[in-house]
């Protein structure tokens, strides 16, 4: 992998792409919960 | 004293305990950085008495040794923001006054709550026992980056199971405090009538809740790598002392950073968020007017408590993680920076027109702003990757995290402890005494960090071990070394006072009335003393405005801290396999159709608990008692047939150490594994108990198994997908 990504317009790469995946699926799961807890907000702030 | 009274479920004992805990935490985390800075400021010159404080093994003939600054700094970091700060903030200010500011008897969970602290404690001591032992404590920084940290002495393993009792700790708390706040608010309180800080506090919790799971997960994986040899985190032809180190590679050393700093960004605003609080709560007082945009105030800490988890990959930039995903970080990096805008300009806004007075809380709580604003200013460079490469691992960035919780949330607690002792003891701690203290505080600190983005921008190193001397670029700037230990002694002086402040008032007759400030807010209504406990009345029945009881919401929260585990997890494999050079088809190498047994086991676990937890079944209990035998019976079925699939493998010589993909398997199917026999734990109790307690709360409890059973079941069918036939 190259040090300065940004530099280097480094794109491509097993290493890389294995970062993207973790980062996406580690998102995914951060915002389906978040999700979870925003409708469990909602529901709260309409039945106040 | 009684041991009731040590091991009491009280809210306020309990707040108690975490307080005086964490400030000795802290002054220990303070001592060790007073050796650094002195080691830093008298590089080579031997000290006898260093050698008789810290032994002839950690400074030979009174020089510090390397390895054991290794040792100071990486503990300093850990003892300041996981055993000082963070359970200040929340364990002690938040235990003692939520229930309080709510007119609350108690929190949610009173024996949850206890037990928090407990291994709150232990995870502490655990961590300090490793100072004594052969190779001394952790040294891989506070961060502890692998691959240096999987070849470390004992000490890191110590680190690494005290992190995890850590974590366990703070997942009690968060579901405590959550759900305290979220269901015993007085009927009519609605959630904006909250104060602001009860929604810092909230906030916070749920950082912690959701944030923390994944460095667990991270825990795991550096706990297998170094004891049982596996290779998650470390590449393949790793030279060390120029030796190919034995293991099978294929690991990443990103994937460690990647798991870590997803909590790292997330914690930087579990410190921050309770100190805002902290501040608002006396800035209102002292100005004697309500916050300016409080709601605005609120939306924001909301918004920054949702952004905080999506950034974290911005303390990566050096990783080499593309432009794409670099461009991604930047932008919600600057996004996030305007909740805090926010807040701060609310909190200044507050100010104008009151009828300010200065007294010892509101000079910290005054302080605090510019000290923070510093903080947050120096920190949207390092959120820029053409800025932050030149920066990264420089003492920039030292002085920058340093000011946002140094001069910022260590001033905000301060603000805390003066305003809220009258509270606690009847007594009000001296005013000259507390003036003393905050001036010199505030020099003290200014004297130590300001300097240090200096050194930063003039591309010194952090965590050298000689300040620098050994690099021309540094050397020039190595005198402003000298300058921050005198400030730091200084600063040390200055705590002193305040200990002594804290310990006299401590000792004196009670001389305050109960609200020296003039204080308008719930906790100060309740007349002292208020030291009887009053017990929190147990309900199974659902609040009319969240439509769940106490327990329901605390295990589903708990549930949610389980998918973040699993989904760390879930993400690692993601960066492993995709990044590997070869991976093999589980169908290939796995015995699939024992995997197609056990997801059978696993359903005729689950459904007879799904059942029994039906409203039809409510009032049977002769019809309940075999649907969970059935459960409990097919789980350890599913737990033996797991056991002999494990013992085929291993005795064909397929170890975890084998290949990145069996130490994949076998910790991801060993850790759902562990969660098939907390059911089955769950499934015994239940039954048990189910004699001892009425219909309403078996009812709950099998409610809640039968949420977790729906947990592991989707976990294992991940398991299933991407592990055996993906």
């Amino acid at each position: 992998m190259i040090a300065c990504a940004v530099c280097m317009q480094a794109q491509s790469g097993a290493a890389v792409s294995g970062l993207h995946a973790a980062v996406l699926t580690l998102v995914v799961v951060t915002v389906v919960v978040l999700a979870g807890f925003g409708h469990f907000v909602i529901r709260v702030a309409r039945r106040q | 004293m009684r041991v009731s009274s040590v091991f009491s479920r009280d809210h306020k004992v309990v707040g108690l305990q975490y307080g005086i805990t964490s400030l000795l935490f802290l002054l220990l985390g303070f001592t060790l950085i007073l050796l650094i800075r002195w080691q830093l400021a008298h590089v080579g010159i031997a000290a006898p008495w260093l050698a008789r404080l810290v032994g002839q093994t950690n400074a030979p003939d009174g020089i510090m040794a390397p390895e054991f600054y290794n040792q100071l700094g990486a503990m300093h970091g850990t003892i300041m923001v996981f055993l000082a700060v963070v359970p200040l903030a929340v364990g002690a200010f938040g235990n003692y006054l939520i229930p309080l500011m709510l007119g609350a008897p108690d929190m949610a969970f009173p024996r949850l709550n206890m037990l928090s602290y407990w291994i709150y404690l232990a995870a502490g001591l655990v961590m300090l026992t490793s100072f004594v032992l052969p190779g001394g404590a952790a040294n891989s920084g506070w961060t502890s980056y692998p691959p240096l940290s999987i070849i470390a002495t004992t000490g890191q393993t110590w680190w690494l199971c005290g992190m995890f009792l850590l974590i366990v700790s703070s997942l009690f708390s968060s579901i405590n405090i959550i759900t305290t706040i979220l269901q015993l608010r007085p009927l009519g309180m609605r959630m904006m009538d909250l104060p602001f800080f009860l929604w810092a506090q909230l906030v916070t919790s749920f950082l912690l809740l959701l944030a923390f799971p994944p460095l667990q997960g991270a825990a795991i994986l550096q706990l297998m790598d170094r004891v049982a040899h596996t290779s998650f985190f470390l590449p393949t032809g790793l030279m060390v002392s120029d030796k190919m180190l034995n293991v099978s590679g294929g690991g990443s050393p990103i994937l460690w950073q990647h798991l870590f700093w997803f909590l790292g960004h997330p914690e930087v605003y579990v410190l921050i968020l309770p100190a805002f609080g902290i501040v608002a709560h006396v800035i209102s007082n002292e100005t004697r007017k309500p916050l300016w945009g409080q709601r605005l105030m609120v939306y924001a800490t909301l918004f920054m408590g949702f952004m905080s988890f999506l950034v974290w990959a911005h303390h990566m930039f050096l990783t080499g993680m593309g432009p794409t995903m670099s461009a991604f970080f930047q932008v919600t990096t600057m996004i996030i920076s305007i909740p805090s805008v926010i807040i701060v300009t609310g909190l200044l806004l507050s100010l104008y027109g009151g009828s300010i007075r200065f007294t010892v809380p509101m000079m910290f709580a005054l302080a605090f702003l510019p000290m923070f604003g510093l903080g947050g200013l120096t920190g949207l460079p390092l959120g820029l990757a053409a800025t932050d490469i030149p920066l990264h691992d420089t003492y920039y960035v030292v002085g920058h995290f340093h000011y946002v919780v140094a001069p910022g949330t260590l001033f905000a607690l301060f603000a805390g402890i003066y305003y809220w002792f009258p509270r606690i003891t009847g007594k009000k701690l001296n005013d000259t005494l507390g003036v003393v203290h905050f001036w010199g505080s505030l020099v003290g600190m200014n004297g130590i960090f300001l300097p240090m983005l200096i050194q930063g921008l003039a591309g010194v190193n952090r965590r050298l071990y000689d300040g620098g001397l050994s690099y021309p670029h540094a050397a020039g700037l190595a005198h402003l070394n000298t300058g921050q230990f005198y400030s730091a002694i200084f600063l040390g002086v200055v705590q002193l006072v305040f200990i002594g402040n804290f310990i006299r008032t401590l000792m004196k007759r009670r001389d305050a009335d109960d609200n020296p400030w003039g204080a308008t807010t719930l906790e100060w209504s309740v007349p002292r003393p208020h030291d009887a406990h009053t017990a929190i009345p147990f309900t199974t029945a659902a609040r009319y405005d969240t439509g769940v009881s106490n327990v329901t919401l605390g295990f589903w929260l708990f549930l949610a801290s389980e998918v973040m585990l699993f989904g760390a997890m879930f993400s690692a494999y993601a960066l492993l396999r995709v990044s590997a050079d070869s991976w093999p088809h589980g169908r290939s190498v796995l015995n699939t159709t024992l995997a197609l047994v056990n997801t059978s086991l696993l359903l005729s676990a689950s459904v007879p608990a799904w059942l029994a937890a039906h409203k039809a079944f409510r009032p049977n209990a002769r019809a309940v008692t075999p649907l969970l035998a059935t459960s409990g019976a097919s789980a350890l079925v599913f737990l033996a047939v797991k056991l002999f699939e494990f013992r085929t493998e291993i005795m064909a010589g397929l170890l975890p150490r084998t290949s990145t993909f069996y130490a994949t398997y076998f910790t991801l199917t060993g850790l759902h594994a562990l969660h098939v026999v907390g059911a089955i734990l769950a499934t015994i109790w239940i039954l048990v108990s189910a004699r001892r307690v009425d219909t309403a709360m078996t009812y709950g409890r099998l409610k809640c198994l039968a949420l977790y059973w729906g947990l592991v079941e989707i976990v294992w069918l991940g398991i299933l997908g991407a592990v055996y036939f993906a």
